[in-house]
């Protein structure tokens, strides 16, 4: 993922946690926050800029707290003045540090961050904290966030907006919360001057599976349009026209050296005779053998790197891996464009222009009237098959000096499956049978990623503790697992199994558990601690079959009952089917919908209650006789 | 006179100046001389290129790979505007060279980047000298395609992700390197320093475990050292000796080389530096003291060492330094109102006073940094060398018998390999008619308790005699720490288990639990409130409360809301202290954690069993078949440890915390209506001189009563015992099978 200043927002939260002393919620509270953005003509350097002065009170709620206030600048931002008060006195030796961020995710950003200890001593103590900052390009100003790491007592956003300035605002998730807007005008600097006062606002909190925190958190989108200003116009993102066009500067010249890139098709579709194959030879050499690395690094965080470098290399971020796509497949002679899309993290789509809309980039290929998506940051994903966070996101395709706005389309339900079909009958005190695995789209790439980071010898072992899941009393042997490398095929495993631990015998009769798996047996959600709605990684369609194949002289004595929940996001079916000395337990479980709303979270803990009852129903077969 | 002195000083300053710029060679310049050098030798382990048959399934195969580390020294004189003075400077440069084959993406991922402090300046000035202190790093890197074709590796790819002046930290990615590849690079460091505070052994200490990730064809270690420089190294478990030599200069030069290293094998109950071959080498170009005490030969052997720490040990002993070792006897007379109570006492109780004092005195100091770590607190550990020492002077003033006892722990270096000062631990024994233990360790260690880590273990024992106020003389012996029985090390559990008539596919659960010895420190410094363990220690030394220890105290004095505030925080904590225990034994979230409750501190070893117990809810251990009920009996004393095919051959020994012992009875209210049935299939009994197992159920009206016995006899085991050890090992996790039915009456 690239696009720097659109994950500048969810940086700063993250990081700030992770300097954080104390927890988000528990030590100190923002009692008041003032924040002024005023636009200004800077004459010197010919531009506008936004200076910002962003105030905020913290309150101890506890003794000896030490929290640690930060804030993030990088080369479009500077941070030009810092005052700290605690309890009305600068703190003895105050010297905030300046350092680059880092993260696990990021290979390298230009984001910088400036922190320093907040040490509030008693419980009431307040530290008051003011940084003024200039941002030197209206474009990278983008959004103006109501929330903090912290609660949020009393709140204040100034934005004064001079009458020469055109911008648009746009208000999200404003809804549940008190933030009342005036707006007045001062005619000294005929200026605008938009207020936005609010209270009680919640501390932001990560949650695993969670929203982008643009879905959630009351806040600006800020989308500056033009500037009338020392004596000339300035056109900022007007129309997504201008945004493209701003865009389209930045990947001019991109290509490389054609001759590098046209021998490289060579040797990639050599011996290939049809389209389909050449384009999948393409795309798949760039899924396999381009690291991705995540570089933010000032305009190269939205530039892409020249494709015959990120050939060269062997690594890149997304937008070397679409450019390096996008020049392999022109140079094989098909349509290839880069596309720009915010992927379902964001809110936004391209109806408001701005940089925030965006957060990665693909490629496309137009082949015989089709548009073809190509996202080679997707290691393990077939062509022609969308990863969950950019189905449905719509895109901005290069087309010249023009745009279109296409659409991902959302992958059938049957693009990712899991299914296992078992064939056991029983031996003694144990289940004993063969097993065969199947996976598809991103069941497939979430299995082959976890294959690939683990060291080559430990795959045998890994796979079968994966297949048992985790139970010690699954053993697997005869394991065959089909080729890990073929991006077209399913991935399949075929293996024979003695299950001791879903067998019971008491006398003569036997109490089994037809479920080695039991998907979702842990998904119920906390209701009372999350906050947010709750979204799943992908699809899911997870078929089990297992057919028992009855002693001699047995039958079913007891059969657990069916289960049958439908609802419109998800489906969870469990049934017995007898046959002539067979007996098949038949599970389907689908995630049809991916967003979990807050109001269905008590039917879906409700439901899977029912699924856990269901899990915990054994099968009886008794003899004949009895 | 003043004149010609700044005219000296002017003159001197231009000198420093042109020499320094004579040796002031860029950044590239010095990276190209020391790609020349690393690359332009020719060692043929460097040239290899085929994997041998029998490792061509590894994730990466180390070619070979070396480690050279080059240590010289020259006087400088510094001026300091009115004065002067000379330094060392210390040169060190050092360089890791391997040659690696990545067979598969995890490792491609290993290798695929390298992250470095390429520079860090932390020169001082003083006055108008400056003291140099710098670290420099310069890498390379080249790739051997499977053609054979050699890509060197554009450094200057770079990026900077701290670039400040004097602290530029780097991160590469190393371009074009791919599954099959060969990979060839080195990392070269070279500091320079004048500070001579950091020209000890300790920190001039480097360990190298000869067993990795990867396995590793070739590997050499060579260290040069100046002449003048004192050098001492350790080759540890088999690991092969250095070959000394001197070069021309009289440079001494130790070198190892090291073929077909095998992988690090990922085994439990494994103690690195007591099975592994490992080799720790160290100089000090200014610290003389250790030759000197050692009479000139230090390093030169395992004795030479041990006696050269030992001396640094018994120097400490001096009552000048340590006054407030008397503070302690104070207490004691207090305690005992009077040296006449003391004499008349028994001496196991007087010790036993004397130990919680000086406890109390440790554990019951606060510093101001404690407010915002509260959940660190029972952690602590004592000083071990500090206390015994203190220790010694008091007994030494009360005249007991007593000895003083040096020792490594068994999850570190033996005693024979300490190397360095922190390599062993200090306690006391008194010698009365049975020995009598002072262990300086964590809070919850009793009065003659051996913490595990120390069971078993050689020691030496010294015995001071007090000949002046700075100076003691030992006489000395060795001993072995005795190791504890089994059923010392305890933990009994009482598990009342009911279904809940609304839901019958839970459980309710009322679990009593009691452990002693080894098995209650973990539980017991997680559950107890800080606040709990402050009170008690200080209950037991009769010492004072909290609010007036923080008041004497000059760091805290002010703080005592604070105190009182954080104490309580940690105190309300209680119930998620306690369902953390029960998900660690369960491996499942529980519902509905009620009653949970310190039955007994455990603090003191005249009532020294922990005990607590707690109510909850457990889902997903009932099972429904028809209008029965199968309870996964076997899981309701937690999960045992089950051994997977790979684990059953063994060949290293088995050094396990200690011996221990498990003792688990269940009762099961059967619901009216109901008979519990397959009981029978609960009987186990498997017993051999390494430990045992048994299980045994019965009814009695309405209750079923399942009574899980397991031990572990030793807390080391040889590895020919491995298949006696695997008896038990198996037993327990078969028995976390067992289900018994409830059988709706008909």
């Amino acid at each position: 993922m690239t696009i720097k200043l659109l994950i500048t927002y969810t940086l700063c939260m993250l990081s700030a946690m992770q300097l954080s002393a104390v927890e988000a919620d528990s030590a100190v509270t923002v009692t008041s926050l003032k924040n002024e953005f005023r636009f200004n003509w800077n004459s010197k350097n010919n531009r506008v800029e936004i200076k910002q002065k962003l105030n905020s009170i913290y309150t101890s709620n506890a003794y000896q707290v030490n929290y640690t206030v930060s804030e993030f600048y990088n080369n479009n931002i500077s941070i030009d003045d810092i005052t700290c008060k605690v309890d009305g006195r600068t703190p003895r030796g105050f010297k905030p540090e300046y350092t680059y961020y880092g993260s696990d995710d990021i290979f390298y950003s230009d984001e910088r961050v400036c922190y320093f200890p907040l040490e509030l001593a008693k419980k009431g103590s307040t530290g008051s904290v003011t940084f003024e900052e200039t941002l030197n390009d209206p474009r990278y100003f983008t959004n103006i966030y109501f929330a903090d790491e912290l609660p949020v007592q009393q709140g204040e956003v100034t934005i004064e907006i001079p009458r020469w300035m055109k911008l648009d605002i746009k208000e999200f998730n404003f809804n549940g919360f008190n933030i009342k807007k005036s707006t007045t005008y001062n005619s000294n600097s005929d200026a605008d001057i938009i207020t936005y006062i609010f209270s009680n606002i919640p501390a932001m909190k990560k949650e695993p599976h969670s929203p982008g925190p643009t879905y959630i958190y009351p806040h600006l989108l800020i989308m500056c349009k033009s500037a009338t200003a020392g004596g000339k116009q300035i056109t900022y993102f007007n129309t997504l026209a201008d945004q493209y066009s701003w865009y389209r500067e930045l990947v001019k010249d991109i290509a490389g050296d054609p001759s590098l890139l046209s021998a490289k098709t060579k040797e990639l579709t050599a011996g290939l005779t049809n389209d389909i194959d050449k384009i999948k030879a393409i795309f798949y050499y760039v899924q396999d053998n381009i690291r991705y690395i995540a570089f933010e690094d000032g305009m190269a965080g939205f530039k892409p790197e020249k494709a015959d470098e990120v050939l060269r290399k062997k690594y890149g971020d997304c937008k070397g891996m679409a450019n390096l796509t996008k020049a392999l497949l022109e140079a094989a002679g098909y349509d290839a464009r880069l596309c720009w899309l915010g992927t379902k993290h964001l809110a936004y789509d391209y109806q408001t222009p701005s940089m925030a809309v965006d957060n990665h980039m693909i490629c496309a290929l137009n082949y015989k009237g089709k548009t073809y998506y190509l996202d080679a940051t997707e290691t393990y994903l077939g062509f022609n098959e969308y990863a969950e966070r950019v189905q449905g996101r719509q895109v901005l395709m290069e087309d010249g000096d023009k745009y279109i706005l296409g659409k991902i389309p959302y992958a059938p339900q049957g693009q990712n499956l899991s299914s296992e079909t078992s064939k056991l009958h029983i031996i003694g005190a144990s289940l004993a049978g063969k097993v065969s695995n199947v996976w598809k789209g991103e069941d497939k790439e979430g299995v082959l990623a976890g294959l690939n980071s683990i060291k080559h010898e430990n795959i045998e072992d890994v796979t079968k503790r994966y297949l048992a899941a985790g139970s010690a009393d699954y053993v697997i042997s005869n394991l065959v697992l089909s080729s890990t490398s073929n991006p077209d095929k399913d991935l399949t495993a075929v293996y024979d199994v003695e299950r001791k631990s879903g067998i019971s015998a008491f006398g003569k009769e036997y109490y089994i558990d037809m479920d080695n798996r039991k998907e979702f047996s842990d998904a119920a959600i906390a209701i009372d601690n999350r906050k947010n709605d709750y979204w799943f990684s992908g699809k899911e369609h997870i078929i089990t079959e297992v057919e028992l194949t009855l002693p001699q002289n047995y039958k079913a004595s007891s059969i657990p009952p069916d289960l049958n929940i439908s609802k419109p996001g998800y489906e969870f079916r469990i049934s017995y089917v007898s046959s002539l000395g067979k007996l098949t337990y038949k599970k389907t479980l689908l995630i049809k919908n991916t967003l979990l709303a807050k109001s269905n979270f008590a039917q879906w803990n409700q439901d899977i209650e029912l699924l856990n009852k269901a899990y915990n129903e054994n099968l009886v077969i008794k003899p004949v006789s009895q | 006179m003043k004149k010609s002195l700044r005219l000296l000083f002017f003159f001197l300053l231009l000198t420093g100046s042109a020499s320094a710029q004579n040796n002031n060679q860029t950044y590239a310049e010095k990276a190209a001389e020391i790609r020349k050098d690393v690359w332009g030798t020719t060692v043929p382990e460097f040239a290899a290129t085929k994997v041998p048959t029998n490792l061509s399934n590894e994730s990466a195969v180390v070619f070979a790979k070396s480690y050279s580390m080059q240590r010289s020294q020259t006087n400088k004189f510094k001026f300091m505007i009115i004065t002067a003075s000379s330094t060392t400077r210390t040169l060190k440069l050092t360089t890791f060279h391997e040659r690696v084959k990545i067979n598969d993406k995890s490792a491609l991922e290993d290798f695929s980047t390298i992250s470095y402090q390429k520079r860090l300046d932390e020169s001082v000035h003083i006055l108008s000298a400056k003291f140099s202190m710098t670290h420099d790093t310069y890498i390379g890197a080249k790739i051997i395609k499977p053609t054979g074709k050699e890509v060197i590796v554009n450094t200057s790819e770079e990026v900077l992700i701290k670039n400040e002046k004097k602290d530029q930290v780097s991160k590469l990615a190393i371009s074009d390197l791919q599954v099959g590849d060969i990979l060839d690079y080195y990392v070269s460091t070279v500091d320079v320093s004048e500070n001579a505070s950091t020209d000890n052994f300790a920190d001039n200490d480097l360990v190298f475990v000869l067993a990795g990730e990867y396995p590793v064809l070739y590997s050499s270690y060579d260290f040069q050292y100046a002449k003048k420089d004192i050098v001492k190294h350790i080759c540890a478990n088999g690991a092969p000796q250095f070959d000394i030599s001197t070069n021309s200069a009289g440079d001494q030069i130790y070198s190892l080389k090291v073929r077909d290293q095998a992988k690090y094998p990922s085994e439990f109950w494994i103690s690195k530096f007591r099975q592994f071959p490992y080799i720790e080498i160290s100089s000090s170009h200014t610290m003389g003291f250790v030759k000197f005490v050692s009479g000139g030969k230090a390093g030169e052997s395992a004795a030479d060492r041990l006696q050269a720490n030992k001396s640094i040990f018994e120097a400490s002993f001096t009552e000048r330094d340590l006054p407030y070792f008397s503070e302690v006897t104070d207490r004691l007379k207090k305690y005992f109102d009077g040296k006449k109570n003391i004499k008349a006492a028994p001496l196991d109780s007087v010790m036993k006073v004397l130990y919680n004092i000086r406890k109390g005195m440790v554990f019951g100091s606060y510093s101001k940094d404690d407010i915002g770590k509260v959940d660190e607190i029972n952690y602590r550990h004592m000083a071990t060398k500090f206390n015994a020492i203190i220790m010694s002077m008091v007994l030494n003033d009360l005249k007991i018998d007593y000895d003083v006892l040096l020792v490594s722990s068994r999850n570190a270096n033996t005693l024979d390999n300490i190397f360095n000062y922190s390599d062993f631990d200090a306690c006391i024994r008194i010698n009365d008619t049975k020995p009598l233990y002072m262990f300086f360790d964590d809070a919850a260690t009793h009065f003659n308790e051996i913490p595990q880590r120390f069971q078993g273990e050689k020691v030496i024992v010294l015995t001071p005699k007090r000949e002046s106020a700075t100076k003691y003389s030992f006489t000395e012996g060795t001993a072995v720490l005795p190791v504890m029985a089994a059923s010392v090390n305890t933990i009994n559990e009482e598990i009342k288990v009911a279904l809940l008539p609304a839901s019958m596919q839970k459980l309710k659960i009322q679990r009593l639990v009691k452990q002693t010895g080894s098995m209650r420190h973990n539980d017991q410094l997680g559950l107890l409130p800080v606040i709990d363990i402050d009170n008690t220690l200080m209950e037991l030394s009769k010492s004072d409360k909290l609010e007036k220890r923080l008041a004497e105290n000059p760091e805290t004095k002010k703080l005592r809301d604070d105190f009182s505030y954080a104490f309580s925080d940690d105190q309300s904590k209680s119930v998620k202290k306690f369902t953390a225990e029960i998900k660690a034994q369960y491996e499942q979230e529980p519902t509905q954690v009620v009653d949970c409750k310190i039955i007994n501190a455990g603090l003191d070893n005249s009532n020294p069993v922990f005990q607590y117990s707690e109510s909850f809810v457990l889902d997903n251990l009932v099972k429904k078949a028809g209008n029965n009920y199968i309870i996964d009996a076997g899981k309701l004393a937690g999960s045992f440890y089950k051994l997977e095919d790979k684990e059953r051959k063994r060949t290293f020994d088995v050094y396990m915390p200690c011996s221990r012992s498990f003792k688990y009875t269940i009762s099961i209210a059967v619901p009216p209506g109901y008979v519990a049935k397959g009981l029978e299939e609960l009987a186990t009994k498997k017993t051999n001189k390494t430990g045992s197992f048994s299980s045994e159920a019965t009814v009695n009206g309405n209750m079923v009563t399942i009574v899980i016995t397991r031990v572990y006899n030793n807390n080391f085991e040889k590895a020919e015992n491995w298949p006696l050890l695997t008896e038990t090992i198996d037993a327990s996790s078969g028995f976390n099978a067992q289900k018994i039915l409830l059988e709706k009456k008909s």
